[in-house]
C-alpha cells in the first residue's frame, strides 16, 4: 500500500509540471494599450503599444499596427509583424477612435470580457479623430504613451476629475435599463502631452454627444459622491456685491476646494415621470474674486446662495443637454425602475418617456471655511 | 446483507466534524455559476429563492436523519435492503451509486470546462482527468477518516477568499434589488428549483451516518453545516445581483470567478487566476466523499472488494469525461442530470421515510400478533 501512495504522489508531480504553455517573460510583447479606429472597407484598424522586456535595445516601447475585421482578430494579425507573442494580460487602457463609437455598431467592449486574460478593470477611452495619432504622440517627455496614458487617467479617476471609466463600470451602464455610459476624452495638447478634455454620452453602444470637463464636474456631482473635490465656480449674480469682478469682466469667479457632496435623485410622479435631485454639498471657499467682505455672515449667506443658483442652472443646462441626445446618463431611468413595481422598462421604452422627463433641482451650498484668511 | 453496519471503534469520527462534512460536501463546483441561473428565473428576487432553497434543505435533512434514526447505526444500502426486501433493494442500492458516479463525473467535468477556458486554453482533457482521478484514488484508499480531513482542511484553507469579497464591494449597488418581489410566487419558486445542482451535498449523511459518533448530536450538527452553505450562497448571490447589472449577469458563465475578476493585489495582478487553481481543494472533498460513497455501497450491497470497485470506477470515469468536451454538451448534461437530481435528493428521502415508518409498524404489528 505505501508502495501504491508514493506512486501516485510521484505521477502527479510528473503530469503536473511542465505540461501547460509555458510563456517566458523574454519572449513575450505585453500589450499595454490599444486603440481601435474604423479601417476601409468595415474593417478595425488597431494600434497596439506593445512593452517589451530587452535589456539589449534602448527603446523598449513599439507601436504596431494591423488591421481585422473583428476586434479579436487585431492581435492575431498584429503577430505577424512582431518577433515577441503579444499577449493582452496587461492590457491597461483602451482607447477608441471617434468614429468607431459613432458608427454604433460595435458592442461597446463586450467582445474583450469573454477574454479570461484581460481585466475588467482596464480603461476606456474615447479621442476625438483617431486614437491611432494619439498613440503615435512622440514627446521627450513621455518614453511609454501607453503607461502614461494609464497613469494619467487613474490619477484623475481617483480625485474625481475624470469619470471612472472602467470596463466594468461602462458595461455595468451600458447593460442597464434607463442608464447610459461615459467615457472620457483623452486628446493630444499639441503635440506636447495629453489633456482630459471632455466627456462622452452615449446612447445605447452610439456615441450621441460630448460634454466638456466643467459639465463633467455637475454628472459627477449627481452620479457620485465628491469627498475632496475641486471647482471654480461662476457666479453670475445681479446683486451689486457680486459684481465688477476682475480683469473688467462682468463675472465673478468663486474657487471652491475640498467639495463634499451627496446626491438623492426620487421619483416624484409616475404618469408623467418627474423627478426630485437634491443635491448636498459643502466646500472650502479660497478664493473669490469680487471684492466682498467674506467675514461678514449676510455676505456669506449670499455668496452660497448665488453658488447654489448657478450651478443649479448649469445642471440644468447639462441635463437638457443630454435630454436633447437622449442619452440618460444619471440613471433616471433606473430610478424609476426602481421605484415602479411592474414597470417592465425597456430601454426602447425610457427613450421615449426620457425626453419629457423633468427633473426639479435643488441645491444646497454651504461655505465651510474660508481657510485662513476671513 | 446485514442492515447494521457498525464500524471499528477507531474509524469513528466526533460528531462535530458533520459541519465540515456537510459544509464542504455542498459547496462546490456550483457556486461558480448559480447566480447566473437563479437570475434567469426570479431576477432581482434571486436571494428569496436562495433562502427558499435553504430552507427546503434544512427539511429534508431533518427526514433524512429521521429515517436513519429509525435504524439506528445504518446506511442508506442497509434501508433500502431492509425497505424494499433484497433484490429491490439491490436495484436501488445501484441507482444510488450510479447517482454517486453520475455526479463525480459532473463536478470534475465541470472543474476541467472552468481550468481549460480560464487559465489553461491547451491542456488536454485527459491530462486534467488523469491527474484529479489519482489524487482522489489517493484520498479513497486513505479511508473515511483521511477524506474527512481533506474536507476539514479545504474549508480552513478557503477561508481567505471571503477577505477580497471588499474589492467586488465598492462596486456594489444594492439598489439593483429593488423593487423587492418583483417576481410573483412561480418565478421564485423556479428559481429555487435551479438551486438544486448547487444546494445538493447534504445527501452524503445516509453513507456517512454509521461512522459518525454520539447520534443523537447529529441532527444539531447537520443543521449548522447546511445553514452555513446557505450563508455563503446567499452572500455570493446579493453580491452578484448587486455588482452586475441585469443584462451583464445573464451574460456571465461563472458569475463568482467574474467577481474575482477586478482584486488587484501589489504582488498578484490577477487573483482569479490563483482561485480558479485552488478551487481543486474545495472540490476534492466532494469528489472523494462521492466515489467513496460509490464504492462503499458496492462493498455493502454486493460484497465486492473496496479496491477493485475501486479502479473500475475510476476507469469509468476517466473514460467518460473525454468524451463530454464541448460548453454544449457540458450544459446538456448538468440540465439532465439537475432535473433528475432534483427528484433524487429533494423528494426521495421524504419517500423513503414514509416507507420505512410504514416497515415499522408492519413490522411492530407482526411481532404483536405472533
Amino acid at each position: 500500500m505505501k508502495k501504491m501512495e508514493w506512486v501516485c504522489i510521484f505521477l502527479s508531480i510528473l503530469l503536473i509540471c511542465g505540461c501547460a504553455e509555458p510563456k517566458v517573460l523574454d519572449r513575450l510583447g505585453l500589450i499595454t494599450t490599444v486603440g481601435y479606429d474604423l479601417g476601409k472597407n468595415g474593417f478595425i484598424l488597431g494600434t497596439l503599444v506593445e512593452l517589451k522586456i530587452d535589456p539589449n535595445t534602448p527603446k523598449d516601447v513599439v507601436i504596431v499596427e494591423s488591421e481585422a475585421q473583428s476586434v479579436r482578430g487585431i492581435v492575431t494579425s498584429a503577430n505577424k509583424k512582431t518577433s515577441r507573442r503579444l499577449t493582452s494580460g496587461q492590457l491597461r487602457v483602451i482607447i477608441y477612435g471617434e468614429d468607431m463609437l459613432k458608427q454604433g455598431k460595435t458592442k461597446i467592449a463586450q467582445t474583450l470580457t469573454s477574454d479570461p486574460t484581460i481585466s475588467d478593470m482596464t480603461f476606456l477611452a474615447m479621442t476625438d479623430g483617431k486614437a491611432r495619432d494619439l498613440l503615435h504622440l512622440k514627446s521627450e517627455h513621455i518614453p511609454d504613451i501607453g503607461i502614461h496614458i494609464f497613469r494619467f487617467m487613474e490619477q484623475n479617476t481617483k480625485i474625481k476629475t475624470m469619470p471612472s471609466s472602467t470596463m466594468q463600470e461602462v458595461l455595468h451602464t451600458h447593460y442597464t435599463v434607463g442608464k447610459e455610459p461615459v467615457m472620457p476624452i483623452i486628446n493630444k495638447n499639441d503635440n506636447k502631452g495629453i489633456v482630459f478634455s471632455g466627456v462622452a454620452i452615449f446612447k445605447g453602444a452610439k456615441l450621441v454627444g460630448k460634454i466638456n470637463t466643467d459639465q463633467s464636474f455637475y454628472l459627477g456631482l449627481i452620479n457620485d459622491k465628491y469627498k475632496s473635490g475641486s471647482k471654480d465656480v461662476v457666479i453670475r449674480s445681479d446683486s451689486p456685491k457680486l459684481k465688477g469682478g476682475h480683469l473688467g469682466s462682468h463675472k465673478t469667479v468663486a474657487a471652491l476646494d475640498s467639495i463634499q457632496s451627496s446626491s438623492n435623485i426620487k421619483l416624484i410622479n409616475k404618469e408623467k415621470p418627474e423627478f426630485a435631485l437634491n443635491l448636498k454639498l459643502s466646500a472650502r471657499l479660497l478664493e473669490i474674486t469680487s471684492p466682498i467682505d467674506v467675514g461678514n455672515p449676510q455676505n456669506m449667506k449670499l455668496i452660497e446662495k448665488e453658488i447654489g443658483k448657478s450651478m443649479k442652472k448649469d445642471i440644468e443646462n447639462l441635463i437638457a443637454y443630454c435630454q436633447s441626445k437622449n442619452s440618460d446618463v444619471f440613471g433616471l431611468g433606473d430610478t424609476y425602475k426602481r421605484t415602479v413595481r411592474h414597470s417592465n422598462l425597456t430601454d426602447e421604452k425610457w427613450y421615449k418617456m426620457y425626453k419629457d422627463a423633468k427633473v426639479n433641482i435643488n441645491v444646497d451650498f454651504t461655505v465651510k471655511r474660508t481657510g485662513l484668511n476671513e | 446483507m446485514k442492515v447494521h453496519y457498525q464500524p471499528k471503534p477507531q474509524s469513528l469520527l466526533s460528531s462535530f466534524l458533520l459541519i465540515f462534512i456537510i459544509q464542504a460536501n455542498q459547496v462546490g463546483i456550483g457556486i461558480h455559476g448559480f447566480q447566473r441561473v437563479i437570475f434567469m428565473e426570479a431576477k432581482q428576487d434571486g436571494w428569496i429563492s436562495v433562502l427558499v432553497a435553504g430552507f427546503a434543505t434544512h427539511i429534508v435533512v431533518f427526514v433524512i436523519i429521521k429515517t436513519l434514526q429509525i435504524y439506528g447505526s445504518t446506511d442508506i444500502y442497509g434501508i433500502h435492503h431492509e425497505v424494499y426486501g433484497k433484490w429491490l433493494g439491490k436495484l436501488f442500492n445501484s441507482l444510488y451509486i450510479l447517482y454517486c458516479l453520475w455526479i463525480f463525473l459532473l463536478i470534475l467535468k465541470n472543474y476541467i470546462e472552468v481550468l481549460q477556458t480560464w487559465v489553461f486554453p491547451t491542456v488536454p482533457v485527459w491530462l486534467f482527468s488523469f491527474s484529479i482521478l489519482l489524487l482522489v484514488i489517493y484520498g479513497v484508499t486513505g479511508g473515511i477518516r483521511m477524506i474527512v480531513g481533506v474536507c476539514f482542511f479545504s474549508i480552513a484553507l478557503s477561508l481567505w477568499i471571503f477577505v477580497f469579497i471588499v474589492y467586488p464591494l465598492r462596486y456594489t449597488d444594492f439598489g439593483h434589488l429593488l423593487p423587492v418581489m418583483e417576481s410573483s410566487l412561480v418565478p421564485i419558486l423556479k428559481g429555487a428549483y435551479k438551486m438544486t445542482l448547487t444546494i445538493l451535498g447534504f445527501e452524503i449523511l445516509y453513507v456517512i451516518y454509521p461512522y459518525m459518533e454520539k447520534k443523537e448530536k447529529l441532527q444539531k450538527y447537520a443543521h449548522i453545516g447546511v445553514a452555513a452553505s446557505n450563508f455563503v450562497y446567499l452572500l455570493l448571490m446579493l453580491l452578484a445581483i448587486g455588482y452586475f447589472s441585469p443584462g451583464q449577469l445573464l451574460s456571465t458563465i461563472w458569475p463568482t470567478l467574474t467577481l474575482f475578476k477586478i482584486v488587484k493585489l501589489p504582488f498578484i495582478e490577477r487573483i482569479e487566476y490563483f482561485a480558479v487553481t485552488f478551487w481543486l481543494l474545495i472540490i476534492l472533498p466532494n469528489l472523494m466523499l462521492y466515489l467513496w460513497a460509490a464504492v462503499r455501497g458496492v462493498k455493502q450491497s454486493f460484497g465486492i472488494s473496496q479496491k477493485k470497485t475501486l479502479w473500475v470506477f475510476a476507469t469509468l470515469i476517466f473514460v467518460f469525461s473525454l468524451f463530454i468536451n464541448t460548453r454544449i454538451k457540458i450544459n446538456r448534461f448538468n440540465d439532465i442530470f439537475a432535473s433528475l437530481a432534483f427528484y433524487f435528493t429533494f423528494c426521495y428521502p421524504l419517500v423513503l421515510y414514509a416507507f420505512a415508518l410504514l416497515k415499522k409498524k408492519i413490522n411492530t404489528y407482526k411481532e404483536q400478533m405472533k
